[in-house]
């Protein structure tokens, strides 16, 4: 039989969030209205089609009471309650009065573990005893979750209180629990039952593996991006007389520079949504107008001093470009040049860094075959471009990964915490970071650039971004 | 085809983007269980079958992709041709000989050899990509070859992004356009020597061709001899006649101020024909026949990585290759009950006399409870009770009615602490029925949903004034959390 729990629990509890957390489902209503939940719904995780396990939200106990009475009622010995909640279970099933207490049990009934939730962050009170003696009648194994909702610490009576009646009691944030914590979690489900651990195994190890799966191609995602924003050119015809009028010309230099601009915001924004998506965010984007920086305009100031190259480091970088440029030079020269061509170039490339930082894009009037000219604006030339590019998709992969499917306010970021970005990226990776995106921007990218990119950027991608902390 | 392969698989990918990311794990994953080919380039090709056998996609006939591969095959003919009418051109006038002055040997090679060698370094340069200090070079080099522009029009003219990705802008854009553009050249370049090797032979059947050498330099016969079994060695042991020997060397050597030339042999000087075919055949068609083969074997890795190197076709055999992590359920809700309107607060206040207090499921003790109603509605309870769930319902009547008892003219208005952190349950909406039971319809209930801290939160009250609207009560109210 695959190992199925029930999440039961008073109502508000989080039962809903858990379930959202375990079961990566974003679209799993929580609400601080009790009730919610209105009849039981179930998650079944799945490896290749096979069920593993299966998750029952199902709505809070309302008259838990009421159900021991009835219970208690019809006592039985220990060994014939489980027969009795059975029974409950089958006689009001129409019954509107029961009809949360049906849906909680009925998953029991039918052979479900309980995770039985608990708000620990709001005192112990007497009435949850019902609740814990009830599911101590259907006789199936148990454990409790003390879920963390809002600010109070009451974990330890709620601990004791929860010992007398689960073998198993294990604290949960199920909003702030990070993968690993989800895993740790789900593992601990194997002890109720021997019959569950391989199972369970082989879903904790299907996740295991999911996740670095999942990095993988979103780094895939974010290279082609970044390929397609470094390559991308707009262009117009230009007519003798457009050409001949300054103005007329800057006015349509303007146009196609926004056109530009729009692409790559088009390609920030569709390569967010296919990140989220592997991360099953799909709703996320929906709140990202709210986000702060994340959903500012890539196209700004502050912005591009966030997550791009600090001055030094483009000034360095360039440097470092225009040596390795004008190398060759120097190994022509058989060295008697004493390095004066890399020097130069290391000059030459500083400076056009320096200076030219802030220049976003090469224009050009090209002639035509057929007469007349063409203007083009692009392909983005800012050195710190693609590195802008590539700081804001690793913060928002950051967010996006370690992100709780329970969680339901905007991604935002602590922009205190943002600063220095770029530095927490290995030399190593950066040089070669540089060079690709440097080969990029003068037309020499082929077939093999971007898995070469994505290479790169998924080890960017498996570092923490700093500013991801703010997040969480 | 597996150009047209590659293509097609691409593009398609492209377009599959639009299809859900579930469906496309779903679907490859189930193909890919199935796939018996390990390695890379056979399962993307089996996949490719399937999805046809599937139904996945059309297998229309001709593709984008068999279009590109006969464009491909239609520009290498078309550069073969121009190359050996080009070759023959070139050769014809090399070759010209009016009979006053024999072909001049250095002029002639210069122009059938040395000038294509200097296109192959040329060709050459672009192989490694852009070279730090040679990219002046490099871009003469790419502007100079055909094969380049070549494949810039096909990817035009088939509305394709294969020869020449990134634009024309693009120097030598990765593996693929640059051993494509090896092949289009060396194309050329053996149909070139195709036509001049052609028109040499042709000329040498058909006419009386005499080659000679001559040179403004103080050049010896003794070191053309030199220069010209060094250019012979290669073939000198397996083919003598094509190694001029020192005495046709000495006698080929002309001046064109010396109008007697009968002193020479004139048949001998013929003999040269062979050595200049094998110069022209191993100096100038042999190394761009490796050059094309290398191409070609070069050409086919790269078309299998053009393929694989695509990021669609590597996530393509992720998804093929990853075990399906299927988290599915149905989590949409059916409708909540449509939005209620919250229970206001009592617009009257609760005077002393006939004020019921009930505390329910311990949400205060009785002295924090007495001093909330004294220090906010400045009230005392004429009685008060405290009513729990765990009470069995005889003994929850009980206490009410205890609590009641004593009060003359009975109870006028009841007021029922409870736990505001706590969710309104059905069962408290049962208790609220009992306490009209016991107390009767006439007096009116007001929840006071209390805070950790003592008072009344807000959103708390919010929460509970929701819930019991639905009791649809005309008497009940919920404290407002200011009062």
């Amino acid at each position: 039989m695959i190992p199925t729990f029930a999440v039961v629990g008073h109502p508000n509890k989080g039962k809903s969030s858990i379930v959202a957390t375990l079961a990566e489902d974003e679209r799993i209503g929580i609400s601080p209205d009790p009730g919610t939940t209105r009849s039981a719904h179930r998650y079944t995780m799945s490896i290749d089609g096979e069920p593993q396990y299966v998750l029952v939200d199902t709505p809070g106990f309302q008259r838990a009471k009421a159900v021991l009475e009835w219970l208690e009622a019809r006592a039985a010995s220990a060994q014939e309650r489980p027969a009795l909640v059975a029974r409950f279970v089958e006689q009001h099933r129409q019954d509107p009065r029961f009809h949360d207490e049906v849906a909680l049990l009925e998953p029991i009934v039918d052979g479900a573990g309980i995770l039985y939730v608990v708000d620990g962050t709001k005192p112990y009170g007497a009435e949850y005893e019902l609740e814990m003696q009830v599911l101590q009648w259907t006789g199936r194994p148990r454990m409790a979750l003390v879920n963390l909702i809002g600010d109070g610490d009451y974990v330890e009576a709620w601990r004791q209180a929860l010992g007398q009646y689960f073998s198993i009691v294990r604290v949960f944030d199920a909003v702030r629990a990070d993968f690993g914590k989800r895993l740790a979690l789900l593992q601990a489900f194997a002890e109720l039952d021997e019959h569950w651990r391989g199972p369970i195994d082989r879903a904790v190890a299907a996740l295991k593996a999911e996740r670095p799966r999942r990095r993988s191609r979103s780094a895939a995602q974010i290279a082609e991006c970044v390929v397609a924003c470094l390559t991308r050119t707009e262009q117009a015809s230009l007519s003798d007389v457009d050409a001949a009028s300054s103005e007329r010309r800057r006015e349509l230099e303007a146009q196609l520079l926004e056109r530009l601009r729009d692409y790559v915001r088009a390609q920030e924004r569709q390569v967010r949504d296919r990140v989220q998506a592997l991360y099953r965010h799909q709703a996320l984007a929906r709140q990202e107008a709210a986000a702060e920086l994340l959903a500012g305009d890539i196209f700004t100031s502050e912005g591009w001093e966030l997550f791009g190259l600090s001055r030094t480091q483009l000034v360095v970088s360039g440097a470092v470009s225009g040596a390795l440029a004008a190398g060759g030079l120097d190994l022509l020269a058989g060295g008697a040049s004493l390095g004066l061509f890399s020097s130069v170039g290391a000059l030459i490339g500083g400076a056009g860094a320096w200076f030219g930082g802030d220049r976003l894009a090469r224009i050009e009037v090209l002639g035509q075959n057929l007469g007349g000219r063409l203007l083009r604006v692009g392909p983005v030339r800012a050195p710190n471009f693609p590195w802008v590019l590539l700081g804001r998709a690793w913060v928002h992969h950051s967010l996006v990964a370690e992100r709780n499917h329970a969680r339901r306010e905007a991604i935002s970021l602590a922009v205190a915490d943002a600063t220095n970005l770029m530095d927490s990226i290995p030399d190593d990776v950066r040089k070669d970071l540089a060079r690709a995106f440097r080969s990029l921007g003068e037309g020499d990218a082929g077939a093999d650039t971007v898995p070469r990119l994505t290479a790169l950027i998924e080890r960017v991608l498996a570092l923490e971004a700093a500013p991801a902390q703010g997040d969480r | 085809m597996l150009l047209a392969r590659a293509v097609d698989v691409r593009r398609w990918l492209r377009d599959d983007r639009a299809t859900p990311s579930s469906q496309r794990l779903q679907r490859d994953r189930t193909i890919g269980r199935e796939l018996a080919a390990s390695r890379p380039q056979e399962r993307v090709l089996a996949w490719w079958s399937a999805l046809a056998a599937a139904g996945h996609r059309e297998a229309d006939a001709p593709s984008t992709g068999d279009r590109v591969e006969a464009g491909r095959r239609l520009a290498v003919a078309l550069l073969v041709a121009l190359g050996v009418v080009f070759g023959a051109g070139v050769a014809g006038v090399a070759l010209a000989y009016d009979g006053r002055h024999p072909v001049n040997l250095f002029t002639l090679l210069g122009i059938l050899v040395g000038v294509p060698a200097v296109m192959l370094i040329l060709t050459l340069l672009l192989l490694p990509g852009r070279m730090p200090g040679l990219g002046a070079v490099q871009g003469l080099a790419a502007g100079l070859n055909l094969g380049r522009w070549l494949g810039a029009w096909l990817d035009r003219w088939l509305g394709v992004d294969v020869f020449a990705p990134h634009g024309a802008a693009a120097l030598v854009a990765g593996p693929f356009s640059r051993w494509q553009v090896v092949v289009f050249s060396q194309g050329l370049a053996l149909g070139f020597f195709a036509g001049v090797l052609a028109t040499t032979l042709l000329l040498v059947t058909f006419t009386d061709l005499a080659f000679g050498w001559t040179s403004t330099l103080d050049v010896d016969a003794g070191r053309v001899e030199r220069w010209v079994s060094a250019l012979a060695a290669p073939w000198a042991p397996w083919l003598p006649a094509a190694v001029p020997d020192a005495a046709l060397v000495e006698a080929s050597r002309y001046f064109r101020l010396e109008e007697d030339s009968a002193a020479v042999d004139v048949a001998r000087l013929g003999a040269w024909w062979p050595f200049v075919v094998m110069v022209i055949a191993v100096y100038g068609a042999l190394p761009r026949l490796l050059l094309l083969l290398l191409g070609c074997w070069r050409l086919r890795r790269a078309t299998v990585r053009l393929l694989l190197d695509d990021p669609e076709v590597t996530a393509l055999l992720d998804r093929l290759r990853s075990p399906l992590v299927g988290l599915d359920g149905s989590a949409d809700e059916e409708a909540v009950e449509a939005p209620r309107a919250a229970l206001p607060p009592p617009r009257d206040l609760p005077a002393g006399e006939g004020l019921v207090l009930l505390i329910w499921n311990s949400a205060v003790d009785a002295a924090t409870a007495e001093g909330w109603l004294a220090g906010h509605l400045g009230v005392r309870p004429a009685a008060q009770a405290t009513v729990d769930t765990v009470h069995s319902e005889a003994e929850q009547r009980a206490r009410l009615a205890a609590a009641v008892s004593a009060l003359r003219g009975g109870p006028r208005r009841v007021l029922v602490m409870t736990k505001g952190w706590e969710p309104p349950l059905l069962e408290f909406n049962d208790f609220l029925g009992l306490i009209r039971e016991v107390l009767g319809g006439g007096c009116s209930i007001t929840v006071v949903p209390m805070s950790l801290g003592g008072g009344v939160a807000a959103n708390d009250r919010a929460v509970w004034a929701g819930a019991l609207a639905r009791v649809r009560d005309p008497h009940l109210y919920v404290q407002d959390a200011d009062a």
